[in-house]
């Protein structure tokens, strides 16, 4: 007779209260599979040579990651189901009648979380599978884009698991549908902003932390940001039906946490009391625990946003958001907790809890307590040393493109490949940024001298010490002390890609910019393997013998870029592009070469080919550029020439490469065929 | 047997149930009274193994009822608001039933729901409260429990069907050992059903006892005396909890046996002299002596 009560029972029990997500469910990947597979059967095109593409294209656009419909379905119905299935716990009617019913309360759970899951695995790969049939009876769909398919399920079933077992987790925790709503969005997106604070915080407050242009594990801390992100697949040449390794380790992560989150949802269970049904929170230790975790990234975030008003009085708004928002994600959460608005104002230690460590985490930050900025390892103790110098042969492209498994920005290639012997050198300059920034601080702010160089010191110890500093590398004796690096191969061999011939991909078309835009380039496609390498030596050499006075000295008159196939990590083949590096007059053998090969190298402005020059200025009070200047006498136009260096270019070095940018110089050629240029002045 | 020990039940600042120990016996219905609010249905859902309590124990023929199936099994609880499936019908719920209590009975189900006449297959959404309560109740004695849980169950009862119900409770603990323990704030209700009473005063126990030994030990007698004699010396030898004088008839309460207070009573040859049933009402007002209770809200 107990065999009744089994837990299959108790899980078809819960089923059939659970049939319109079911329904809902099926009708959804209805729409989102089998619908759209026999959309793109109808429109199938055969043409010769083309099955391969079509097989791949419906594995991976119906079945695989790229059908948005699926990835939708999957987030609402992981939102749907949970809050369906774990409704019973805020009804007191519904506690009532279960808790007196010879069923654990544990068993009664499992069976609602489980049914939740289902609820939507079922109806996903039933469709899915009526989706495939119909690839397959086309021939549009082979085992090995069924096999990808199921892969899909498998790494979008993780993340829905995550997203689903967090929101059980919320209507655990909590005692009313609206409350576990906001518990939810807490749960989900909770780590993700309280590092985002931090990231926010360091990043304006500390003044020499190195900040990466994507600070990757942001993505890491919210299901939804994981989820497109574990769906990382290899690139589809030659239609690779698989993911990265990432796609797979990620999954594996992410189920694991769900698999945790849900025993602790086990034991909170048992633990819930059923008369919190109806209230807003399950457990009333957690209460103020809660809220304080509520208030301090509230507050924050209130305060961060209220300095970026006003660059003046930054601390001053900093110190207005913070209060707002500390009294407001009070009242707000007592509201909530009590549903009563006159609750504003009650439980005022737990508020000063939260308003005392949002002070001690400002403080830290505004006033370094701990000496972030000031904090330098001994020079003993650092193994080698990576030095990248923001607007040194950095211009308007990057020379970042996808080599690794993750793309990195310039600067953290250059920092993670830089190995500097002379860290002597390299820590003096650490050293005098550190103090640049001491300055700073003790001034309160104000303008920052100099260019901004991030240092990774590594230590002996296997740490890297990653910091910003600015430095102003105009001082004779800190120009210096960066040449001497600069000059070293290991400095040039991290900083230019065309020097790392072991690690160049194979080069295939080679084009050559001297201006901005495209039509002035020259795509050199026609070389030979040998011809790529002598210019390849050719530009090697001559970037070997460049040196910081040649950049100081002369803007560059053009770029190198090439077209790149390459192995990734897995051995797949895969293509981008490469910036070979700026070219400079100094540049001698690389231009003949490319003159050689029939690029216009003769872009250096000629006082003869000028018709007129106009010379204007930002006027701030009109908001709008003001003439000031047309110089036509061919005198002027000649005293003035050999001071005038392309806008376009005259940013890549401007660490050490000053230019007035109070006046542009727009240039008229007498062949009015040829567009205008627009030109800056050296600084004298 | 029922036995709750010491159990104390808060609610945040509100003491629902404080330090109630009391034992229930089988084969009795056990009325528990009290006011809104004085801890009946909390008491009634630890004793269901639904709430826990904050200290103390309650255990059903000696097993601890709380997060125990089988011991739930034994009993059947039926809320204040009693709580259906959504869309489902009395089938529905028989069906559930069925799989949840082992003794669940499938013809005593339909056998009843026919002599209430109830629709099997009506959406029980469509039911007027009272028919819900009736479904419940059926629902309760077809899942062949050894206790009955009712919390306000009568409430919403007409009195016809509220008379068969007593009766289908009766007759449940003749044939099977019910023990039905009802909860309820209206006295009259349980009057003529209950064998033993519990009375719950802002949730502690002011009495738990037996009404047959209540009604041993207090009596009510209605008598006319010589219009020539004074009462006051028989009077002071009796024990009166209340006294009420009507004209030349007096209705006296008094503590001591029957026939001991006839005896006296008789000795001053009394024109008139009639023993009256007592009322659970008038059973409470002389057996509480708590200050400030106000009877009558449980009464009425």
């Amino acid at each position: 007779m107990t065999s009744k009560r089994s837990f299959i029972n108790i899980m078809k029990e819960d089923m059939k209260l659970r049939l319109w997500p079911l329904a809902l469910a099926t009708v959804g990947f209805f729409f989102a599979l089998p619908v759209p597979a026999l959309i793109k059967l109808e429109d199938r095109i055969d043409m010769a040579g083309a099955m391969e593409f079509i097989q791949y294209d419906f594995a991976k656009n119906i079945l695989g990651p790229t059908n948005f419909l699926v990835i939708f379905g999957m987030v609402i119905m992981a939102v749907i189901s949970s809050m369906q299935g774990m409704k019973y716990l805020h009804n007191k009617g519904e506690t009532d009648f279960y808790g007196s019913i010879p069923v654990l309360r544990s068993s009664k759970f499992a069976a609602a979380y489980l049914n939740g899951i289902l609820i939507t695995l079922v109806p996903y790969l039933v469709m899915q599978l009526v989706a495939a049939i119909l690839g397959a009876a086309k021939g549009s769909l082979t085992p090995a884009g069924y096999l990808y398919g199921l892969m899909t399920a498998f790494i979008l079933m993780c993340s829905y698991l995550l997203i689903y077992t967090i929101i059980v987790l919320a209507a655990i925790l909590t005692g009313h549908g609206a409350v576990t709503v906001c518990a939810s969005f807490v749960l989900l997106f909770g780590l993700e902003i309280y590092a985002m604070l931090a990231e926010g915080y360091s990043t304006n407050f500390w003044v020499t932390k190195y900040s990466t242009e994507e600070p990757r594990f942001l993505m890491y801390l919210c299901p939804f940001t994981l989820l497109p992100f574990s769906l990382d697949e290899l690139d589809p040449i030659p239609y690779a039906y698989d993911y990265l390794p990432w796609s797979y380790r990620a999954a594996y992560g992410i189920l694991l946490t769900a698999l945790l989150l849900f025993g602790l949802c086990m034991y909170l269970i048992k633990k819930r009391p059923a008369e919190s049904a109806g209230r807003a929170m399950a457990f009333a230790g957690t209460k103020p625990i809660i809220k304080v975790l509520i208030m301090i990234p509230v507050s924050l975030t209130f305060g961060i946003m209220f300095s970026s008003i006003s660059e003046h009085g930054a601390y001053r708004w900093l110190a207005f958001g913070i209060i707002i928002g500390l009294i407001l994600s009070h009242a707000v959460v007592e509201i909530i907790y009590e549903f009563d608005f006159k609750a504003c104002a009650k439980h005022l230690p737990s508020a000063a809890i939260a308003a005392v460590i949002t002070a001690v985490i400002v403080c830290i930050f505004v006033f370094d307590p701990f000496g972030y900025d000031s904090r330098l390892p001994k020079e003993d103790q650092i193994q080698s040393a990576a030095v990248y110098v923001e607007g040194l042969d950095n211009g308007p492209y990057t020379r970042s493109y996808r080599w690794d498994l993750e793309t990195l920005s310039e600067s953290d290639r250059i920092l993670k490949e830089m190995d500097l012997n002379d860290t002597g050198s390299a820590y003096a300059l650490a050293k005098a940024g550190r103090d640049n920034a001491a300055l700073y601080r003790m001034k309160d702010g104000g303008p920052i001298m100099g260019s901004l160089v991030s240092f990774d010191l590594k230590l002996k110890s296997g740490k890297d010490f990653k910091r910003s500093y600015y430095l102003d590398l105009s001082d004779p004796e800190l120009y210096g002390i960066f040449e001497k690096l600069y000059n070293t191969e290991e400095y040039k061999n991290a900083a230019y890609y065309a020097l790392s011939e072991d690690r160049l991909p194979d080069l295939k078309d080679i084009t050559y910019f001297t201006y901005e835009t495209a039509d002035d380039a020259k795509i050199i496609s026609d070389l030979d393997e040998r011809q790529k390498q002598v210019l390849i030596d050719a530009i090697s050499a001559d970037i070997r013998s460049l040196t910081l006075d040649d950049l100081k000295a002369d803007a560059p008159v053009g770029r190198l870029s090439a077209n790149v196939e390459f192995k990734s990590v897995q051995g797949n083949p895969d293509s981008g592009e490469l910036e070979l590096g700026y070219v400079y007059p100094s540049f001698e053998k690389t231009l003949s070469l490319l003159r050689d090969f029939g690029a216009d190298t003769d872009n250096v402005l000629r006082a003869d080919q000028i018709r007129s020059i106009e010379v204007s200025s930002w006027d701030e009070e009109a908001f709008d550029e003001m003439t000031l200047d047309v110089i036509v006498d061919p005198e002027e136009i000649e005293k003035l020439v050999p001071d005038l260096v392309l806008d376009y270019y005259s940013t890549v070095n401007q660490a050490v490469f000053g230019v007035d940018r109070d006046q542009t110089y727009t240039v008229s050629f007498k062949d009015r065929n040829r567009a205008d240029e627009v030109y800056v002045k050296r600084a004298p | 047997m029922i036995k709750a020990e010491n159990v104390t039940k808060r609610f945040g600042d509100v003491l629902a149930v404080d330090d109630i120990t009391l034992q229930i016996e089988e084969g009795k219905v056990f009325g528990l009274i009290g006011t809104n609010g004085a801890g009946k249905s909390t008491f009634l859902r630890m004793v269901s193994g639904v709430l826990k309590p904050d200290r103390g124990t309650i255990t059903i023929d000696e097993s601890p009822v709380f997060e125990n199936p089988s011991c739930k099994e034994n009993f059947f609880y039926i809320s204040d608001e009693a709580y259906f499936f959504l869309n489902a019908t009395p089938d529905d719920m028989a069906r559930f039933y069925e799989k949840c209590y082992p003794a669940f009975s499938r013809e005593r189900y339909e056998d009843l729901m026919k002599r209430f006449e109830l629709d099997r297959s009506r959406k029980i959404t469509t039911f007027s409260k009272g028919m819900k309560k009736q479904l419940s109740i059926i629902l309760g004695l077809s899942a062949g429990t050894k206790y009955i849980f009712c919390d306000e169950t009568f409430d919403g009862l007409d009195p016809v069907m509220r008379q068969g119900v007593k009766s289908l409770f009766a007759q449940g603990m003749t044939d099977n050992g019910l023990t039905p323990v009802i909860a309820s704030h209206n006295l009259r209700e349980l009057e003529d059903i209950c064998d033993t009473v519990g009375l719950l005063y802002k949730g502690g126990m002011l009495l738990s006892r037996d009404l047959d030994d209540i009604k041993e030990d207090v009596h009510k007698v209605q008598v006319v005396f010589h219009s020539d004699y004074d009462p006051g010396e028989i009077f002071e030898r009796l024990e009166i909890l209340e006294q009420e004088k009507r004209g030349s008839l007096y209705t006296i309460i008094a503590r001591g046996r029957q026939n001991e207070l006839n005896g006296i009573l008789r000795e001053s040859n009394p024109v008139f002299m009639e023993a009256l049933p007592l009322s659970l009402e008038e059973i409470f007002i002389t057996s509480t002596g708590v200050e400030g209770y106000d009877i009558k809200k449980i009464i009425y």
